[in-house]
């Protein structure tokens, strides 16, 4: 039963001295015989374990923590911008031992296929526009972190779960709804392409809704992150969701009109409180949409920005938003709970704005973009429309953010933008001889570095 | 050279749907017969996420952390008895409750056991000691077993002359009800809340 495996150790390798695995035992027991010997040094200084206690508990005292800041002298403390830290040192830089959670994992893609990590190399690619005019406007920094070689993006791409959260199955719905409310429906009429849209919503949901519209409008992703166990901005859970619908959006892109209108995609969570430098890693971005200029000669005359409730834009975007406004670019709010099932059927994953296709002309005749040549059912006299949209009302106007009066680039909005200050930065010890990062503030409470690999 | 002992054991009441048993088991059967150091906290990092995410049913559950100088006997107990315990063979399982092994048919539980020897003062068992100082009102929360367990990643397993998993039952047909739980070979497991 116990399959013995006596072999010579290597150097530096455990050697597995049972294992039951193989006829349905479970378990494993390794063995090393090269173990490294306490450091006699600096033990008794640092020794945290006062005794100890048989059965169930232990005494202890102490609590001793390094300090960071006094670490040793050889290093220089810096405040640097964190994406630039993590394609240095990793993704994972300062936290290489912290796994990270992915709420209501799935065993393979929408199709039930399981992943191989390697193909998520790919998936940037995969997910990019195919229209060469949405191309300069793709963001591909976050599905780009799957790409690289180093052994930290290796232990991501094997770990990273598809995940399908009951959120994402509904926003994956009302993308659906969305769209259908620009398909068109016979030769004579043409799909309103003046339109793009912008997803602004939770990230998960956000890709969702992406994969749900994905047959009408062309996703144009804009997450400028990396991933990272103390992230801010969860942004592994993108990846994972990514990973789920990647087939929905391959198959989509062959189905879609080759002049498919636009829709940005980003993540409603960039902005979301940092309060704890020893805590949180500061991964937090700001979305970066086409300006004015670049919408124009992409021909939208109206951008939808679909919000999962509420008509006020994110902080970032309010200067884009009145910069489009004043170009004659009109923003209205598309608010997803606008979109509902129809209560009086039995159906409960198909979704529609107003809660049944009868409503769908109440849609344009409120935001007056479009007036569609198919004619639709009269409501029956018991179902009352729905109120107006809220969203349909919005306009936006300028406010104080502290993103207010950042713009230094021109012609596109948001990419000349510079980052209040403070914004996606990360503190770091390096060392003064070789400028590699030796530590980072985060998660300094007992281990500095990452996991202890570095200048212990 | 003297060594320490750590060692981990929680029952998780886990639904039949929600493939916790089967990924770990999976994720265990795909273990090397070798493994570097960062080879082995990967694999920790990964099976120790799984097993957090099932905390809030963590249901029972005993830790120890032992310096003294059993802590290799206590190391080669735990494996020996655990090793010699779990079903594995064909007519150890079955539909029908065996007395010696199960008392009820009922099949809730997963257990999850997770053993270390580790070298006294070294990198792993200091690293061990921070994360196990916790007052002893909240010795037996399932927040505490979950930080616990959330240890092993960290561990400098330079410094770790043995380790072991285990995860019982071994497969999806056998499984620990109830009533062998606290009918009495487990008598040692304490009530977390």
């Amino acid at each position: 039963l116990s399959d013995q495996e006596d072999k010579g150790p290597d150097e530096n390798q455990a050697q597995r001295r049972w294992h039951g695995a193989d006829e349905g035992k479970v378990g494993a027991r390794w063995w090393r015989d090269d173990v490294r010997a306490a450091e006699t040094s600096g033990v008794n200084r640092r020794k945290i374990l006062q005794g100890m206690l048989i059965g169930g508990g232990v005494i202890l005292a102490g609590g001793l923590l390094a300090t960071w800041a006094s670490r040793d002298d050889d290093t220089v403390v810096e405040n640097k911008d964190s994406l630039d830290v993590q394609r240095a040192e990793g993704w994972n830089v300062g936290s290489a031992d912290q796994a990270l959670m992915y709420p209501h994992r799935e065993r393979g893609d929408v199709d039930g296929n399981l992943i191989a990590p390697d193909s998520l190399k790919t998936l940037g690619d995969d997910l990019s526009p195919r229209q060469t005019r949405f191309k300069p406007f793709y963001v591909p920094t976050l599905f780009g972190v799957l790409a690289q070689n180093d052994v930290h993006a290796q232990e991501l791409r094997a770990e990273l779960p598809p995940i399908l959260t009951p959120a994402m199955q509904t926003a994956f719905a009302r993308g659906r709804a969305f769209a259908e409310l620009f398909k068109a429906t016979n030769a004579e009429e043409k799909a309103p392409g003046d339109s793009a849209g912008l997803a602004d919503l939770p990230g998960p949901e956000a890709i969702a809704f992406a994969a749900g519209a994905a047959e009408v409008f062309e996703p144009v992703f804009l997450f400028d992150n990396w991933p990272h166990p103390l992230g801010v901005v969860k942004s592994h859970e993108v990846l994972a969701a990514a990973a789920y619908f990647r087939p929905v959006f391959l198959r989509a892109a062959e189905k879609r009109a080759a002049d498919a209108p636009a829709m940005f995609v980003t993540d409603r969570t960039r902005l979301a409180p940092y309060t704890d430098e020893t805590a949180q890693f500061d991964n937090r971005y700001m979305a970066k949409v086409p300006g004015a200029e670049a919408l124009a000669a992409l021909g939208v005359k109206h951008v939808a920005y679909v919000t999962p409730q509420g008509t006020e834009e994110l902080d970032d975007l309010n200067e884009d938003f009145v910069a489009l406004d004043k170009a004659s670019i009109d923003v209205k709010v598309v608010e997803m709970e606008d979109f509902q099932p129809d209560p009086e059927s039995t159906e409960k994953t198909v979704y529609y704005y107003g809660g049944h296709p009868y409503f769908i002309p109440l849609f344009w005749s409120s935001y007056g973009w479009y007036a569609p040549y198919r004619s639709y059912p009269a409501a029956p006299g018991h179902r009352a429309p729905p109120a107006g949209s809220r969203g349909a009302g919005y306009r936006p106007t300028p406010r104080p953010t502290v993103f207010s009066g950042r713009s230094v680039g021109a012609g596109r909005g948001g990419v000349g933008r510079a980052k209040p200050s403070g914004f996606g930065r990360v503190s770091v010890a390096s060392s003064r001889a070789t400028g590699r990062v030796v530590g980072t503030a985060h998660g300094r409470s007992g281990s500095f570095g990452r996991g202890g690999s570095y200048g212990s | 050279m003297d060594y320490s002992f750590f060692g981990i054991q929680v029952v998780i009441a886990a639904h039949p749907k929600d493939q916790l048993r089967r990924r770990l088991h999976d994720l265990l059967a795909e273990t090397d017969h070798e493994q570097t150091p960062d080879e082995k906290r990967s694999f920790y990092k990964r099976f120790c996420a799984l097993v957090n995410e099932s905390m809030p049913v963590f249901e029972l559950g005993f830790w120890d952390l032992l310096r003294s100088r059993n802590a290799e006997d206590e190391f080669e107990t735990w494996c020996s008895e655990i090793e010699g315990s779990m079903a594995t063979e064909a007519e150890e399982l079955g539909t029908e409750a065996d007395e010696v092994y199960r008392l009820s048919t009922d099949k809730d539980y997963i257990i999850v056991t997770l053993l270390f020897l580790m070298v006294r003062d070294g990198a792993a068992d200091r690293t061990v000691g921070r994360r196990a100082d916790v007052p002893e009102a909240e010795w037996n929360t399932r927040q505490t077993f979950a930080q616990l367990i959330a240890t092993a990643p960290l561990l400098d397993f330079e410094t770790v002359r043995a380790d072991a998993v285990y995860l019982m039952p071994g497969n999806d047909d056998d499984g620990i009800s109830s009533d062998d739980l606290y009918g009495g070979d487990y008598k040692y497991l304490r009530m977390l809340s």
